[in-house]
């Protein structure tokens, strides 16, 4: 992430040299606190709302009764969890599904939270983080609306092709993720072991150090 | 329903709800400094001009694999910011048409992908972790295919 942030960062100060517009990127980033901060106070009240009614469905054991019914698939992919985070993620999945992302977001965080050990994101966190970055919705309700108010001739025409769409790009972001796992600890093995040669070695190395 | 099923089972809907919402304003004010990164991030990225660079660079690539070149800038607005990659996709409708080829495809892209960066920011950022490993490549890997997918299927499907 920090290489990432100073790649951006870097790339962009570049550029604006370049081409003169140092003023504008000034004013953008005196804009950008006052935006994060409206961001914030916009979505914190949903986070609050939906907080609070959560705790209430979580004492009425709602969720434990839906994070049965799909605990199986999710012990397959995460290996095991305990009950409260598994509840977690079943909500967060479940509201992202139905499209109720502000809802989603406070489980999610709950989910990562009780995941996390220390700075380092574990294998589970990153599939989590990963499964909510690739969009499940089943309807995309503001899409529609903003197709609709442009005068399409039927706005959800395209959800047949989003659906596929979007197990696709789960599936590639998965399967993606559990290659890194494994190439990861294959590589750590190697190090272990010391079968591996230095280039190999110094390659897996680089591996644990990107991003 | 959830306060109904709250209250049918004789649980103390007001306190849960406070508690609720207490821990709720502990996760947002966790998560504002984080925010405010990522807008300063995309901030200088927008207004410097790098992300015109960036969409002019993947241009070629994109009509390889039978993308609309006016999609593309939305292919990197897309991970950043979920309400630029909106706005921009208003633009795309206005300008091509709401059912044309680059409209559907743009509309796909969006239904199909996720403000990456955002989701990632606000979940590390609330858990407190710092070294995000192998989750930044894995979820673009995720996004590149839903835009790859994108075009091919709005091919298939309205020819």
């Amino acid at each position: 992430m920090s290489k990432f942030f100073n790649v951006l960062i870097l790339f962009s100060v570049i550029t604006a040299l370049m081409q003169q517009k140092a003023g504008a990127v000034t004013d953008a980033v005196l804009e950008s606190g006052q935006r994060a901060i409206e961001f914030t106070l916009t979505m914190g009240a949903a986070i609050i709302i939906y907080s609070g009614l959560m705790n209430v469905a979580n004492r009425a054991g709602l969720c434990n009764l839906l994070s049965k019914l799909l605990r199986p698939v999710l012990t397959k992919l995460f290996g095991p969890l305990d009950s409260g985070t598994m509840t977690d993620i079943t909500m967060n999945i479940a509201c992202n599904f139905l499209g109720l992302g502000n809802a989603a977001t406070p489980y999610g965080i709950n989910a990562v939270k009780s995941m996390a050990s220390g700075d380092t994101a574990t294998n589970a966190m990153i599939l989590f983080v990963v499964i909510n970055t690739s969009s499940i919705q089943f309807l995309p309700t503001t899409l529609a609306a903003v197709r609709r108010s442009a005068g399409s001739a039927s706005p959800l025409d395209i959800l047949p092709c989003i659906w596929i769409c979007s197990i696709l790009s789960l599936t590639a972001a998965v399967l993606s993720c559990k290659i890194c796992e494994r190439a990861e600890k294959y590589f750590a093995k190697l190090r272990i072991t010391g079968i591996g040669s230095c280039d190999h070695s110094g390659r897996s190395n680089k591996a644990d150090k990107r991003i | 329903m959830i306060i109904a099923a709250g209250a049918i089972k004789r649980i103390n809907v007001f306190e849960a709800f406070i508690e609720g919402a207490q821990q709720g304003l502990g996760t947002v004010v966790s998560i504002l400094p984080t925010l405010c990164t990522l807008f300063f991030l995309i901030g200088i990225f927008m207004s410097s001009g790098a992300s015109d660079i960036m969409s002019f660079a993947a241009a070629p690539f994109a009509s390889l694999i039978g993308l609309p070149d006016a999609v593309i800038p939305l292919m990197i607005l897309r991970p950043l910011s979920g309400s630029g990659a909106m706005a921009f996709f208003k633009t795309v409708v206005e300008n091509f048409g709401v059912d044309s080829f680059t409209g559907r495809v743009a509309a796909v892209m969006l239904g199909s992908s996720e403000t990456t960066m955002y989701t990632v920011s606000v979940y590390y950022g609330a858990a407190g972790v710092k070294k995000t490993r192998h989750t930044i490549p894995c979820a673009l890997i995720g996004d590149i295919t839903a835009f790859i997918a994108a075009g091919i299927l709005v091919r298939l499907f309205f020819k």
